[in-house]
């Protein structure tokens, strides 16, 4: 039920995608707009939740966020 | 001691995190950064205890971390974190007069260090980017080496990413007072990890993002610092997430949004939701709320007690980070900027609940954790 | 099930985007096309208003830029600098500033000024028809109006190049 949820979350998500031009990033460039708006927060809680629960990775970056260990 | 992965959310995640609007492109701005954090467990309730103390894990953490443009095309950056442990942990797990479980905690209070380094080198192209990390963990019983390959890629005018990494770790551990015990005297792990995601925007005001990644562990995957703990020597874990970011113009507040789905052949399954809001203020304050639910099930091997009578050959493990359970975590954090300087703060709560587990519990763990960290932060880009 | 569930959702959401973004994005006003003219209001001055044929016969940099883009910032102190070198006679720079909220632009301005004019275009129509692919984005427009360089971005030194080309275009045609 949550995967068909989130599948039509995507879909509706897609259909209403516009194209932003180069002049209209400036709210995508704010901090809190980025995928990862703290690098040192996110390195601190990755470890703590890492040794508390028997899940780890999924990291949201664009690029990188391998769960690595 | 509750062994401590090395697991550095790749450096790789820090190095895209400046850039200049989106897509893979070189930041134009040094970044210096440091924090401080202390984590306080809650202490056991003294009815579950059959032995050891109530008090259980206190961590403080420094961190440091450096990220610059490096001449015309490239940028690098260093992390170090320095975490000092102390406390106790659980070792074991026995059935009580009342069929329920009790813990055994490790009687001395354990006083250890972590260091962690991360580095990362990037190359950025005309629409695409490269990098490859380096990291390092150690501790007196524990060493991680790892090592890193990601590759970003823009389509449709930098309104599309594509990310693909990969990433190999190896680890040793060398239980202290491993004859005494009747511990295993070393352990090596091997790690694989693969990711790729989509980043796309939706409109001037928001983004979305969903991946795949897949994790496979070989070797010694165990906590020898457990009575009675054995697990297979293979793991492999699948996570598919999506995160979204949106930002409200008439409240000049960024909205995050991050789901997480994680499922390996432990039989562990998981959800992950977690969401903030960010308001920013006309006096340079940022703040806001955030909030995690997190949502597990047992593994296929978990069981609620130690069962010495199972043969040692058979997977079985009475660790609480393998039994059903749930947690809601919620805090505030809060940011002010003053010129090129930017302080932060946050307050966080975790508390775990055995009725909120994937898996119908029959009998929570006793030891099932909670815990509050407060941290500092300094950011200074130039 | 979950697999292909996640692999057809995938290849689905792949479509979507696909089909969503099927207007691929048309390169930018190149090298030896004519400019596209337009009229903007003064930042600092809303009731005057500028052409780009205003100053058809001398040598235009024409750069856009916001208050928000880091890189834009660095590269005004270096134009001032070359308007200053080169006087007004064969060369002039316009940059026009696509801020949403033209106010901030503004308040940077009084921070560090300039001699030279900076265009007011909150809508973002000028840059649309430059068809730009980055910020900042500037274009070296010679006498006649035709475009001989397009700059994306700006990276401390990208000055010295600029400055040989203009200097090239001014001693070209005059």
């Amino acid at each position: 039920m949550v995967k068909t949820a989130a599948f039509m979350v995507m879909l509706f998500a897609a259909s209403s995608c516009q194209t932003v031009e180069p002049w209209q990033r400036d709210r995508l460039s704010k901090k809190d707009m980025q995928l990862v708006s703290d690098p040192l927060e996110a390195r601190r809680a990755e470890q703590i939740f890492f040794s508390k629960e028997a899940s780890s990775g999924g990291a949201g970056a664009a690029g990188g966020g391998c769960g690595c260990n | 001691m509750a062994r401590r992965d090395a697991s550095p959310l790749a450096v790789l995640s820090a190095a895209a995190l400046a850039l200049p609007a989106f897509g893979a492109s070189q930041p134009t701005e040094r970044t210096l950064a440091v924090s401080t954090a202390v984590y306080q467990e809650d202490d056991l309730k003294r009815s579950n205890l059959v032995f050891g103390d109530v008090e259980r894990y206190k961590v403080k953490t420094n961190q440091f971390y450096v990220s610059a443009p490096i001449g015309r095309n490239w940028s690098g950056s260093l992390s170090y974190d320095n975490e000092s442990m102390s406390g106790a942990s659980p070792w074991g797990t026995s059935e009580s007069a009342d069929g329920q479980s009790d813990v055994i905690m490790s009687g001395a209070s354990i006083d250890d260090s972590r260091n962690g380094l991360d580095a990362s080198m990037t190359r950025y192209f005309d629409q695409s980017s490269v990098s490859v990390s380096l990291g390092y963990s150690g501790e007196h019983d524990y060493h991680s080496r790892s090592i890193g390959l990601s590759y970003e890629r823009d389509f449709f005018n930098r309104n599309t990413t594509l990310g693909l990494s990969a990433s190999y770790s190896t680890d040793e551990i060398t239980p202290t007072d491993a004859a005494l015990f009747g511990r295993v005297l070393y352990g090596e792990k091997r790690s694989r990890s693969f990711y790729a995601s989509l980043t796309q925007l939706m409109s001037p005001v928001a983004v979305l993002n969903v991946g795949v990644g897949l994790t496979s562990r070989r070797g010694f995957l165990s906590d020898p610092y457990k009575l009675r703990d054995i697990r297979p020597d293979s793991r492999l874990e699948k996570t598919i997430t999506a995160s979204y970011r949106h930002y409200l113009d008439w409240k000049q507040t960024s909205l995050r949004l991050d789901y997480r789905y994680f499922w390996d052949s432990f039989g562990v399954r998981s959800q992950t939701v977690s969401g903030s809001f960010m308001q920013t203020l006309s006096s340079g304050i940022s703040w806001g709320p955030t909030l995690r639910y997190y949502a597990q099930s047992e593994a296929s091997f978990y069981q609620s007690f130690d069962q010495y009578a199972l043969p040692v050959t058979q997977a079985q493990s009475s660790d609480f980070r393998l039994s059903s359970y749930g947690a809601w975590s919620y805090g505030v954090k809060a940011r002010y900027q003053l010129g090129a300087v930017e302080l932060s703060g946050a307050i966080e709560r975790y508390e775990s609940d055995k009725g909120l587990g994937l898996n119908e519990p029959v009998a929570g763990h006793p030891a099932l954790v909670r815990f509050g960290v407060f941290s500092l932060g300094l950011e200074f880009k130039f | 099930m979950l697999n292909r569930f996640v692999i057809a959702s995938v290849i689905l959401w792949g479509l979507v985007v696909l089909t969503v973004r099927s207007e691929l994005s048309l390169a930018s006003t190149m090298v030896g096309d004519l400019a596209p003219l337009f009229e903007l209001p003064d930042l600092l001055d809303i009731d005057s208003s500028t052409r780009l044929s205003d100053h058809r016969g001398k040598v235009v940099y024409l750069d856009f830029w916001a208050s928000w883009c880091g890189p834009c910032l660095i590269a005004m102190p270096k134009m001032q600098a070359l308007q200053e070198e080169l006087g007004t006679n064969d060369f002039v720079v316009l940059a026009v500033n696509v801020d949403r909220e033209p106010n901030k632009a503004r308040k940077f301005l009084k921070k560090v000024s300039v001699t030279y004019r900076n265009l007011q275009d909150e809508e973002g129509k000028v840059p649309a028809s430059y068809r730009i692919k980055a910020m900042p984005s500037s274009f070296v427009i010679d006498r006649a109006g035709k475009v001989t360089l397009v700059h994306q971005g700006f990276k401390p030194g990208d000055e010295v190049m600029l400055r040989q080309h203009i200097l090239e275009v001014v001693s070209r045609d005059g």
